[in-house]
């Protein structure tokens, strides 16, 4: 004779009722369970509707447990119990009496073969719960609502629809993630409210008691957007991870269709993105040619948008054989209109310094690390104002400066100013102090490289002293190139 | 929030995409009921994008200004894109109400170099204080070590973040040379090393305040911890000519002398307006799988690099698992016996990982395994039967481990690059 045992949903039914089970002997084909809460037909149904069925079964009396020889399951069981009583069907209790029963026959250590088909069912129910759990942590999404009554004067409201029955179990996760939130998350089995001081737990709630809209989301689809990256699609990896059935109340997943869609389009966009497209005026420098040829391919280089601002390109000047080359920042607003490298205001500076220092200019190569003039729109007549070039100008001409150097191959290279120190030595530069001696050291470009102050910016300096300093500076730097007596004198030319 | 956060956020999302990292596990943080936020050490993901990756962390750039021009980055200094960057304030608030709403598990902060290394580290530094300090947040935080910042910047990184990370970005020196002149992989290790200084001294604290009766809670927490996560660092593959071999074996000595507890291999994309210099189609997607599987062998399965890589040229066999590559090469180890061998002779077994190994072990104390256990146990049989016996095994049989194509019959098909995939949902509109 098959016995029915309804229950009420709890776990603890079930252990009252399983341990008189097994105490009488009454083997698992002897039982049928029965738990509405857990059978299709109670989703969404009216309780009550079954009649007197449904109603649970008392509970057998505490002595008969008392009575019935004492069961002692091993850990294995025991600690799986709580999860897997958490799976929303009624076949769960059938499954976890065979194995109890099982075990209680003697075969204590059941729960280790994951080849036993009874231990695997259980097995398979408690993957599942720990997969929705895992998927509830993760796929919840809390809209925050005004609430006076809340601490903080707000509230954070999230609807959620779980696949098996972990409300509960699963409050604990976001009490211990959110204690300073004021939270709720409602499902249509249970909902939980957290208060700073308890979870508090409530019948389940229909999906319009969530509020259904957060400022923030639009920030969140924009975020979910651009980190896609489209060379990459894999739509199964996606699915397999975040299941449709999740979409539903995941606000970024609106988006995927037309993510999708727009695939082709931005892949063709990053193609052609890829191709040809001038990121140095490498392309424009006849690398390996003398000077005369770089100064007349100069004009046609469109390296950087500078090319576009109306200034010509000013190429350097002096004699090929030089044997040390002065680098500057970028043509100024009088050099620019003479297409001559320092010959403005900062020009006169540097004369003066190289004359103090006994060197003749036309013995030197003069440049610069930018060749275009980079300013501030100026107003009608007025000069136009130096705009410092950003390192990235400096990269994108430095093809320029590395195919002049090779045709010049000084001995000597004098940086002035940090734009030009750091052509050389990279963007980390930083000048020395104006007090320092001039110090020489190696560069890919001149075997005795040294850095000292832009004549413009001595003519800058407002301190006084400071601008004593640097002029005396640039001085001594000019006449250690002299350390070298060939620097002031042109080498013979080969050939 | 205003309109230009969004603004900001897609240049500085998008720019902080090539970096393959999102892991938000190995910490534990717990934030004592107050505040926001804990790490489980677990790891969530709380979303997945349509390329099939986990979305954990809100990961993104403090600025894709940057004073570099290392060729392979979309974000150098020479390339022509819309530049944006985050006040330390907007990051903050990003952070604390993404979280809020359960959107990530944390914060994987980088950044272009702005003036220069050290000022750029310390400002991701402070953006994880002023998180953990003025907004109590106990979340994750990953953030980029910046190579070449002092000491000082670092250890205020490694202080408030959980996992550090400075890129090595290419294998070898040669290829740095050629693509990132201003790099060093030197310099990258320095940062590390002295990231694992940090990292030992606070475990080593937190075991002996462990063992020492007396110290408060609240004074193992705080300022005692340093990148409890570790650190991680990445390569790019792809980029250049170098071949699997010098990749590994970089790997293999950064996991050793430094610690990390992960090297991501990412393979080049090819990125918007890329230099000349790079090439422009894209790289093996199975070749970044295959490192991860050879990776994998060397740090869980005892095999060596030279047993992981079998072809001449130093790459990895495309066609094949490094694993099944091994094994093909080395017929006379199998078949090994699924009933009898030690577990160190089944983790050498293609298509059994550990932990199908360790169900085979829990499984045959009970019984002797045969074929039909095998395949309840989940293990593939097409790859795993020419290389075991088990119960049911017939010995009269002619053994698939001595055919000439068992190469072919064991092949996986591993789809490069599912761009079908995505023109078809865009036509269809399905996904």
């Amino acid at each position: 004779m098959t016995r029915t045992v309804v229950l009420d949903g709890t776990l603890d039914a079930f252990r009252a009722h399983a341990r008189a089970l097994i105490g009488e002997g009454v083997p698992p084909e002897g039982i049928r369970w029965r738990d509405p809460l857990r059978s299709p037909r109670a989703e969404g149904a009216e309780p009550g509707l079954f009649g007197a069925t449904d109603a649970p079964s008392p509970l057998p009396d505490r002595t008969a447990a008392v009575r019935s020889p004492a069961l002692e399951l091993p850990r294995a069981y025991v600690d799986a119990l709580p999860t897997i009583s958490c799976y929303r069907d009624e076949s769960v209790w059938r499954a976890l009496y065979v194995v109890a029963w099982r075990i209680a026959r003697g075969d204590r250590g059941l729960m280790a073969d994951p080849l036993d088909a009874d231990v695997a069912v259980l097995q398979r129910m408690r993957k599942a719960i720990g997969r929705d759990a895992h998927k509830m942590h993760a796929f919840v999404r809390f809209r925050r609502i005004e609430d006076p009554g809340a601490r903080g004067g707000e509230r954070f409201i999230a609807w959620y629809r779980p696949s098996h029955l972990i409300v509960e179990r699963e409050a604990s996760f976001f009490r211990g993630r959110f204690p300073s939130m004021d939270w709720s998350i409602l499902t249509p089995d249970r909902c939980a409210h957290w208060d700073g001081r308890e979870v508090r737990f409530t019948e389940g709630a229909p999906r319009d008691a969530a509020p259904d809209h957060d400022e923030l989301e639009e920030l969140w689809c924009t975020y979910y957007a651009s980190i896609f990256n489209p060379a990459r699609v894999k739509i199964s990896a996606m699915v397999a991870e975040m299941p449709r059935k999740f979409w539903d109340t995941l606000p970024e997943t609106k988006q995927i269709p037309e993510l999708l869609a727009d695939v082709p389009r931005r892949l063709e966009e990053m193609a052609r993105n890829s191709r040809a497209v001038a990121d140095s005026a490498a392309p424009f420098v006849p690398f390996g040619a003398p000077l005369d040829e770089l100064r007349e391919t100069l004009p046609g280089c469109e390296g950087c948008e500078l090319h576009r601002n109306g200034t010509r390109a000013v190429a350097g000047e002096g004699p090929q054989d030089a044997s040390t080359v002065l680098l500057g920042e970028q043509p100024g607003d009088t050099e620019e209109r003479a297409g001559r490298p320092f010959i403005g205001p900062a020009g006169e500076v540097l004369d003066a310094a190289l004359e103090v220092a006994g060197i003749r200019r036309e013995a030197l190569y003069v440049t610069n690390a930018v060749k275009h003039f980079r300013h501030e729109p100026a107003p009608r007549g007025k000069r136009r104002l130096h705009k410092r070039p950003t390192i990235e100008h400096v990269t994108r001409c430095q093809p320029w400066l590395d195919a002049e150097l090779a045709a010049v191959a000084p001995r000597a290279l004098v940086c002035l100013g940090a734009t030009a120190a750091r052509a050389v030595f990279g963007p980390t530069f930083r000048m020395p102090d104006p007090g320092a001696a001039p110090e020489a050291r190696t560069s890919r470009y001149a075997d005795a490289t040294l850095v000292t102050f832009h004549p413009a910016a001595i003519l800058r300096a407002e301190d006084p002293a400071r601008a004593a300093a640097m002029r005396a500076h640039l001085e001594q730097t000019l006449r250690a190139t002299l350390a070298d007596p060939a620097a002031t004198t042109a080498r013979p030319s080969p050939g | 929030m205003a309109m230009d956060t969004a603004d900001k956020l897609r240049i500085l999302a998008d720019a902080a995409k090539y970096d393959a990292s999102c892991a938000s596990s190995g910490a534990k943080r717990s934030n004592g009921g107050k505040g926001l936020g804990n790490a489980t050490g677990m790891g969530i993901c709380h979303s997945y994008t349509p390329d099939g990756r986990c979305v954990s962390l809100l990961k993104i750039l403090l600025t894709n200004r940057c004073i570099y021009d290392c060729r392979y980055c979309v974000n150098r200094v020479s390339n022509d894109v819309p530049r944006a960057g985050f006040t330390v304030e907007e990051v903050v608030r990003l952070t604390i109400e993404f979280y809020r709403r359960n959107y990530i598990e944390g914060l994987f902060l980088s950044s272009g170099v702005v003036m220069d290394s050290d000022r750029t580290m310390d400002l991701l530094a402070e953006v994880a204080r002023r998180l953990r300090e003025e907004e109590g947040f106990h979340g994750y935080i990953h953030l980029k070590g910046v190579v070449g910042a002092s000491e000082e910047a670092l250890t205020k990184a490694g202080q408030y973040a959980d996992r550090v990370s400075a890129n090595v970005e290419l294998p070898v020196q040669a290829d740095l040379d050629r693509l990132a002149p201003e790099k060093s992989i030197d310099e990258a290790e320095s940062a590390m090393a002295f990231l694992k200084e940090g990292i030992d001294e606070a475990k080593g604290r937190g075991r002996r305040r462990a063992s020492t009766p007396g110290g408060t809670a609240g004074a193992r927490r705080g300022r005692r911890r340093f990148a409890p996560a570790g650190q991680s660092t990445q390569m790019i593959v792809g980029a250049t000519p170098s071949p699997d071999r010098s990749v590994l074996e970089t790997a293999d000595r950064l996991y050793g002398t430094h610690g990390l507890r992960r090297v991501y291999y990412t393979a080049y994309s090819p990125i918007p307006r890329a230099h000349q210099d790079l090439p422009t189609a894209q790289p093996s997607l199975v070749r970044e799988h295959r490192l991860y599987q050879a990776d994998w062998l060397l740090r869980f399965y005892g095999f060596r690099i030279d047993e992981v890589v079998t072809r001449g040229d130093g790459n990895l066999d495309l066609e094949v698992d490094p694993k099944m590559a091994w094994a093909l090469a080395h017929r006379d180890f199998f078949p090994v016996d699924v009933n009898t061998a030690p577990k160190e002779a089944l983790l050498r077994v293609p298509g059994l990982g550990t932990r199908s190994v360790g169900r085979i072990l829990g499984a045959r104390r009970r019984r002797r395994l045969r074929e039909a256990d095998l395949k309840q146990l989940r293990a593939p049989l097409k790859r795993v039967l020419p290389f075991i016996v088990c119960a049911d095994s017939w010995d009269g049989a002619v053994r698939d481990l001595d055919l000439e194509d068992l190469r072919e019959k064991v092949r996986t098909k591993d789809r490069q690059l599912l761009l079908f995939e995505a023109n078809g949902s865009a036509k269809t509109g399905q996904v």
